[in-house]
């Protein structure tokens, strides 16, 4: 895809980097790439270490890593992990998945790296009685972890000084009541996904992340399709290291509002519900597993609801023919979109499914539901 | 790894060591390290973990029941483990163009990290892919992500086994529990490579086997394997089986020194026909009965009990699947079971709960379907 170049968009500094290797010398040659360029991707040479995204595509995407690109990665999450106020003598658990759909090694080696004291807990539900409790014993007065997954281990009650947010947004009511329940803990954020760390925020305002212009380029695609240095769109990333899966021009998926050296999360394109443990379900997803069942659907309607014993999702599809059967909406759902199979065999969310008869239509109507928050 | 002398200053400094007799000792195995006591496993159970002055990694050892058994890793710690498991995979075979699926837990516990750390000092592409997910997810990501080496615990492989479809694998390595023969057959079968079966506990990294497979080669700068009586600090003769007792030359944050693995073993005094030059050392099992549940989880009856936290007694039992040959055609529908029946007043429920909620290795299996829990509170008839 080439889409049309604004003229203040030169790219960064060290946009010959990019550009050299590729035999290219104007910025505004450089291709867009998209989610589907990390589809099936065989790791280059020297890569050592390969993880796994599906997000909202269901689709995987490979994370290859060389050895540089580990520490180049691992550097950068400290550096954020510090702006947000971690130090040495800190005792941190990170409650994030680990491999293959997340380093959570990543995190924990860059609070290593910081001096801290790191309990690396996995997100595995039936676990975390047991973690909050090992929390307890061992001081831990830093939390690293997704903002839904803090709202269930919020129900053991530990007290923090500092709860880390990362893989989705925390919306202010849940924040604050995250804070209450944490026994007045800080609660900050970091921007990053599985594809790119992006910054921390800016302690006064939490939507807004700040970004380090020596390690990455961010630019908007805008709703005419045209790339700008600043405004409202889509997030374009290129990464600056990043030898095993280089990263120029990525479209993250996410809306934002661009300025030098911050941005504003706006939220998911196409987004449809974010479920307990990041899983982001998207609606070109849904609407793609509509469309492989064997029988028309008129209605369907996703309910997610957010509860302490883990999110409830609910699946009702309504079909004009007779023969649609709960299981085999279920098997679609699970099969294609390993985060969210994990998610449920995990104990982070209960799925129910019925189905009944409804009227043909001439449109099929698509509803999705978040409550309390939407993620 | 850490020299003799480092390892000892760690010891002198650390609240485990405080009235050992470090300072006469000179070299390994001299009369004043066999004068040395024994470290048992309560010690480690029982200990709050010091604090520490640099970044660390904690992990578990064994369940979560009063104080955790926690073992700390430093970043040099992690580098010199992660070094002793690339001896581990250059033994099997590994190497830059290997391509390995780590299916042991990422967190939590060390097993997983200290495989990847290994292979990545290979140079192998790795794949960190957990437990989650189960058969069907396994199942893709192999399909996916076409490995040549897949690293898990004999149960889970066997499990996996009967609908394994990916491709022939080049070897397999397993960890974690005791590997049956029957085990070894079945998964060298469907994967189509040879099975490496590695030894080693979370405080300790050990040994792998070679192609010929007659015990663990082991790297005495890394570990130093004494087998001592059971009952007694004392040497078996050469040869003879008795406890395996083992000092980690790998890990200065927690030193571990003449530690009592609780497993029954001896030296193998010849040398390997396969001409590697290191040490073996053979295994025979426990010393003492642990319940061998699926995955590789070994959960000693005094942990079940404790964390049933009930006044009366406890009587457990635990019955693996279909284990009489006349019944295999039956293991489909056997899955393996552990009854607990306690007396007390506390409702049966509630009992299950502080199980589950204690114990998160026996949540991880029943949640997963892998072990039925059968929880009663009714009168204690002896058996």
């Amino acid at each position: 895809m080439r889409s049309e170049i604004s003229a203040v968009s030169t790219g960064p500094e060290w946009r010959d980097e990019i550009l050299a290797p590729r035999g290219l010398n104007r910025w505004d040659q450089l291709s867009l790439a998209g989610p589907e360029s990390l589809h099936h991707r065989r790791p280059s040479s020297g890569a050592t270490l390969v993880y796994l995204s599906s997000g909202s595509t269901g689709q995987p995407k490979a994370m290859a890593y060389t050895e540089s690109d580990w520490r180049a990665g691992v550097t950068h999450r400290a550096e954020c992990l510090a702006a947000v106020g971690v130090g040495a003598g800190d005792t941190a658990a990170v409650v994030l998945p680990f491999g293959p759909w997340f380093s959570g090694d990543q995190i924990c080696d860059a609070l290593v790296f910081l001096g801290a004291r790191v309990l690396p807990v996995g997100h595995y539900g039936p676990h975390l009685p047991a973690a909050a409790r090992l929390m307890a014993a061992l001081d831990t007065s830093v939390l690293v972890t997704t903002p839904s997954l803090a709202h269930l281990i919020s129900r053991e009650g530990p007290r923090m000084r500092l709860v880390i947010l990362l893989g989705e947004r925390c919306p202010p009511p849940l924040r604050r009541s995250l804070q209450t329940r944490f026994g007045g803990a800080r609660i900050r954020s970091i921007y990053a996904a599985s594809e790119a760390i992006i910054g921390p925020d800016f302690a006064e305002d939490h939507d807004v992340y700040s970004w380090d212009q020596d390690r990455l380029h961010l630019e908007v695609l805008d709703a005419t399709g045209r790339v700008n240095d600043r405004g409202e769109g889509e997030l374009l990333v290129t990464r600056r290291h990043g030898e095993a899966t280089p990263l120029v021009r990525y479209r993250l998926g996410d809306r934002v509002d661009l300025s030098p050296g911050s941005v504003r999360f706006l939220g998911r394109i196409g987004h449809a519900f974010t479920l307990a443990s990041g899983v982001k379900v998207g609606r070109r997803h849904l609407e793609e597993i509509l469309d492989g069942l064997d029988h028309p659907v008129s209605e369907a309607r996703f309910r997610v609801e957010h509860r302490l014993a883990g999110d409830l999702l609910q699946v009702h599809l309504r079909s004009p023919v007779h023969g649609l059967r709960p299981e085999t909406i279920e098997t679609a759902l699970l099969s294609g979109n390993l985060d969210l199979a994990d998610a449920v065999a995990s104990g982070h969310v209960h799925l129910q499914v019925w189905c009944d008869r409804g009227p043909a239509g001439a449109k099929r109507r698509l509803l999705v539901e978040e409550h309390p928050w939407s993620l | 790894m850490l020299s003799l002398q480092e390892l000892l200053q760690a010891a002198r400094a650390h609240p485990l060591y405080r009235d050992w007799p470090l300072e006469a000792v000179r070299c390994m195995g001299d009369p004043a390290w066999r004068h040395l006591p024994t470290l048992g496993r309560e010690a480690l159970r029982d200990r709050p973990l010091p604090r520490a002055d640099a970044g660390e990694l904690v992990y578990l050892s064994t369940g979560t029941v009063g104080h955790p058994k926690l073992v700390s890793l430093g970043r040099a710690d992690l580098d010199r483990v992660g070094t002793l498991c690339a001896h581990f995979g250059a033994l099997e075979g590994i190497g830059p163009r290997s391509r390995v699926m780590v299916l042991l837990p990422m967190a939590l516990w060390p097993v997983g990290r200290i495989t990847m750390e290994g292979h990545r000092r290979l140079g192998a592409t790795v794949y960190p892919v957990d437990l989650h997910g189960g058969i069907d997810a396994w199942q893709r990501l192999a399909r996916e992500l076409r490995p040549t080496v897949i690293s898990s615990t004999p149960s889970v492989l066997a499990a996996w086994a009967p609908y394994y479809d990916g491709p022939p694998l080049e070897l397999v390595e397993t960890t974690g529990e005791p590997l049956l023969t029957r085990e070894r057959h079945l998964i060298e079968g469907r994967f189509g490579g040879r099975v490496h079966d590695a030894y080693g506990l979370t405080e300790c990294a050990v040994g792998v086997e070679c192609a010929v497979r007659d015990g663990f080669h082991y790297w005495p700068d890394a570990t130093h394997v004494e087998i001592l009586a059971p009952d007694s600090d004392s040497p078996v003769p050469p040869g003879d089986e008795g406890e395996i007792v083992l000092t980690s030359f790998q890990n200065a944050r927690l030193p571990i020194l003449r530690y009592r693995s609780g497993d029954r073993g001896r030296l193998i005094p010849q040398s390997c026909a396969c001409g590697h030059p290191t040490p073996r050392v053979q295994i025979f099992g426990r010393l003492r009965p642990a319940f061998d549940l699926p995955r590789g989880v070994l959960l000693e009856p005094e942990i079940l009990a404790e964390a049933l936290d009930v006044e009366g007694g406890v009587r457990l039992r635990y019955k693996k699947g279909a284990e009489s040959p006349a019944a295999a055609f039956l293991e489909q529908n056997c899955s393996p079971t552990l009854e607990v029946v306690y007396h007390g007043p506390v409702p049966p429920p509630t009992a299950r709960r502080r199980l589950l909620e204690a114990i998160p290795e026996l949540a991880e299996l029943v949640h997963e379907g892998e072990l039925q829990l059968d929880v009663a509170g009714t009168a204690v008839t002896g058996g």
